[in-house]
């Protein structure tokens, strides 16, 4: 017997043109012990993208539960902990069925609702528009862990595979009471959602024999995050002062209303350091199989990938402005907006609309490819490869007989549409 | 059998590997423990765990996953392996699989695609046959008030087209007309609107709504009496009701099918759903219109008034008829203007005239 003590990844030193790119281009992989690494790269990232989404378009849509398992098998196999990389066995056919199953329950309910909803007066249309929410709410949060229990029955490392226990329903509750809770107290008891949701599911979580634990307690959350609300709080104040103050002057500056604005970027710093001390808070208070998790992630790792992207979305926008000025999409825009399609020729309106619609169309997938290479991947790549552990990994063990495993998977949250990876 | 590289195994019981030395055969891979047992295992049992890249080690699994790995990390290994195996692939991912999956999504397309044709309907009239009578003309009466409250204000915000008595006398002479023929099944009631569209609409349980740009163009009281004839077919068929389920049913259905995009093909089926309706609705006018004595000539040239003259009929005229919610005008007019049926109404010019003008 032995353990496998010898990364067989490339390293960039390693002589090998392949091995130095990946390196070179792993979004934030470094190599040191007891730290979980991602070989990710965002070329293979695009190519996988974009044939993923030609495929999709070309099936109108079927072929999506095959791409998103094509990418989960690519991410997987680049996340590497102690030499060897994680695996994901799911299949695009589990995926689909999960969806059939949930279409064949989620359809009639639709037209069930539609009908309930065209039968009430207008008086209770209100009440009925909450309801609804409040049921889609609570199917969100059971879809969550049912596709989270999905993936974490397909996801192996060395032969062992993960498992997430618990009851969807359970979770549902804990995370419905503990939106309200955050709803009533204005925003203030957000972290209750956190801690809660973060303890039942990290507690349910195996792999092979060996359960997860997470010591985390509302205090520390609580803490941090009343100062994240405390500087929103002020930042709205700030923001609000500053348009009042142009509201009553009579010759106010022209720039006073986009100043009004920078305290909101205050609320997105705020906002995203609250999030990466969550992620810390959560890897340190977790421990698995006598490994003690922890992470390095910075929030300005964080906030220097979200400029990144904005400048990529500002850099993609000006290239559609200027192909819809090219193909006359401004033209299309004022007879739009102006009803003139009535007073024009109409060759000319369709000569006109046809590229429009043709680039509009165009937009939505590339945009959700540019979202996901630009943003998505990389912000997983950067939290993955912050992880690091301490402890010896122990000999993992599982018992195959015991297993529970679904054979399906995540049709309620393809239902919701609920996206991510 | 060839010669022999090492590789990493997992049993899936434990997190630690065996170092095996692999040997592959005709059919099998033998896998040699260092204890000198032997393990065998079909070469058609196996799949990549991932895609082979340069520089990552090669991982095996087994069809059915018991957490059985192999791998091979050493790149002399790996070729071997692709050598010996030139058929692995991951998952789903040999060809047989891709052929088995297009002709999946073929199949599935085309399931869904008879479901809509034939299933659909089939259940959309089985729910209306239980849908109770009082809850459709609840729900043609707030669908009614809730288009007035949108169109039927004025710029300044008064309410427009109030029907006086003497142009209310024209419609209720037409309805009355029709109702002498024993087919209504409805109370129908009429609301003008004031709009430069020259339309009209039938909403569920016996509201009409037209438009006052369509009783302008029309000759006389005959053509109006298609125009409503036609709109009442669509009651008694209960084209709104059929309408209302469809359009839920087939955009839950598109936004699953596709993953929540919007794509405009659940428009075009609805719309295809709809020229249906109206080919029928047409059908049931003429039968109507023969029924009360009512001659069709007039209703023909509205039609062709509204398919010439229309400001929107030149839009209207560049979408082909898939995208169309009415079929093709030509052909309305030909099955109105080939009727044999003759008679007209009994109805004073003055009161035409004051309906005509009921929105000025």
């Amino acid at each position: 017997m032995s353990t496998h003590d010898e990364n067989e990844f490339p390293e960039a030193n390693n002589g090998s043109q392949a091995a130095a790119d990946i390196a070179e281009n792993s979004e934030g992989a470094k190599h040191q012990d007891g730290q979980i690494q991602y070989y990710g790269r965002w070329q293979d990232v695009l190519k996988l993208c974009c044939w993923n989404t030609l495929w999709t378009i070309l099936t109108l849509g079927i072929f999506r539960f095959w791409a998103k398992t094509r990418m989960r098998r690519y991410i997987w196999s680049n996340i590497v902990i102690d030499g060897d990389a994680l695996e994901y066995t799911g299949r695009g056919l589990e995926l689909f069925l999960g969806f059939l199953i949930v279409s064949a329950i989620f359809i009639p309910a639709s037209l069930l609702l539609g009908f309930i909803s065209a039968q009430l007066p207008p008086a209770m249309q209100g009440l009925q528009i909450i309801l609804m929410y409040a049921v889609i709410l609570f199917l969100i949060f059971v879809a969550i862990y049912r596709a989270t229990r999905y993936r974490m029955s397909r996801t192996f490392w060395r032969g062992i595979r993960g498992k997430l226990g618990g009851s969807s329903f359970k979770y549902a509750l804990i995370g419905f009471g503990s939106f309200l809770a955050a709803i009533l107290s204005l925003g203030i008891l957000m972290p209750l959602s956190f801690i809660t949701l973060t303890r039942y599911e990290t507690n349910n979580t195996w792999i092979g024999d060996h359960q997860a634990r997470f010591t985390g307690t509302f205090g520390p959350a609580f803490k941090k995050w009343i100062l994240t609300w405390l500087l929103c709080l002020v930042a709205i104040a700030i923001s609000g002062g500053i348009i009042a103050a142009a509201v009553n002057l009579t010759h106010s500056p022209f720039y006073i209303v986009p100043l009004a604005f920078i305290p909101y970027l205050v609320i997105v710093f705020g906002m995203a350091w609250y999030h990466v001390w969550c992620f810390r808070y959560q890897s340190e208070n977790t421990t698995l199989a006598g490994l003690q998790f922890g992470s390095t992630l910075g929030t300005g790792q964080y906030i220097k990938l979200l400029l990144r992207f904005l400048l990529l979305m500002v850099l993609a926008g000006i290239v559609f402005v200027a192909l819809l000025s090219v193909t006359g999409g401004f033209a299309a825009f004022s007879i739009i907006a102006n009803n003139a399609a009535s007073y024009m020729p109409p060759e000319q309106v369709l000569a006109i609309l046809a590229p429009f619609f043709i680039l509009m169309l165009l937009a939505t997938p590339v945009f959700g490819i540019l979202t996901f290479v630009g943003l998505t991947h990389p912000m997983l790549a950067l939290h993955v490869s912050s992880l690091v552990y301490d402890g010896d990994i122990a000999e993992l063990h599982q018992n195959t007989d015991a297993q529970n495993v679904p054979r399906t998977g995540e049709g309620l949250a393809e239902a919701f549409d609920l996206g991510g990876i | 059998m060839n010669s022999l590289p090492n590789a990493r195994l997992f049993d899936g019981k434990t997190s630690l590997a065996t170092n095996v030395t692999v040997g592959i055969s005709d059919r099998y891979i033998t896998l040699y423990l260092p204890d000198g047992r032997e393990q065998e295992l079909s070469k058609d049992s196996v799949y990549l765990c991932e895609r082979i890249e340069k520089g990552k080690p090669l991982r095996l699994r087994k069809r059915k996953d018991d957490g059985f790995r192999l791998i091979f990390d050493d790149p002399h290994s790996k070729a071997f392996i692709l050598e010996t195996l030139p058929g692995l692939a991951v998952d789903e991912g040999a060809t047989r699989a891709k052929v088995r999956l297009a002709a999946g999504i073929i199949g599935f397309s085309t399931a869904i695609a008879l479901l809509i044709w034939q299933g659909m309907p089939l259940m959309i009239d089985l729910v209306i046959a239980v849908y109770p009578r009082s809850m459709e003309m609840d729900m043609g009466r707030n669908a009614r008030e809730q288009i007035v409250a949108i169109m039927g204000e004025d710029r300044d915000g008064t309410s427009a087209c109030e029907i006086n008595d003497t142009a209310q006398k024209v419609i209720t002479t037409i309805l009355g007309r029709f109702e002498q023929t024993g087919v209504l099944t409805y109370d129908y009631q009429t609301t003008v609107l004031r709009s430069d569209i020259e339309n009209a609409l039938a909403l569920p349980g016996g509201h009409i709504i037209v438009f006052s740009e369509l009783i302008k163009k029309a000759e006389n009281p005959e053509a109006l009496a298609g125009v409503l004839a036609h709109e009442i077919g669509h009651t008694e068929m209960q084209h709104g009701l059929k309408k209302l389920f469809s359009s839920i049913a087939l955009g839950q259905l598109v936004r699953l099918m596709t993953g929540g995009a919007d794509l405009p093909v659940g428009f075009v089926m609805e719309q295809s759903y709809s020229r249906d309706m109206e080919t029928d609705a047409d059908h049931f006018a003429l039968e109507l219109m023969g029924d009360a004595s009512i001659e069709t000539q007039s209703t023909a040239k509205l039609f062709r008034v509204i398919s010439t003259e229309s400001k929107y009929a030149e839009i209207a005229s560049l979408l082909p008829e898939i995208l169309s919610s009415h079929p093709e005008m030509t052909g309305r007019i030909d099955l109105f203007e080939q009727s044999d049926i003759t008679g007209t109404l009994d109805i004073n010019p003055q009161d035409w005239k004051a309906l005509q003008t009921v929105c000025d």
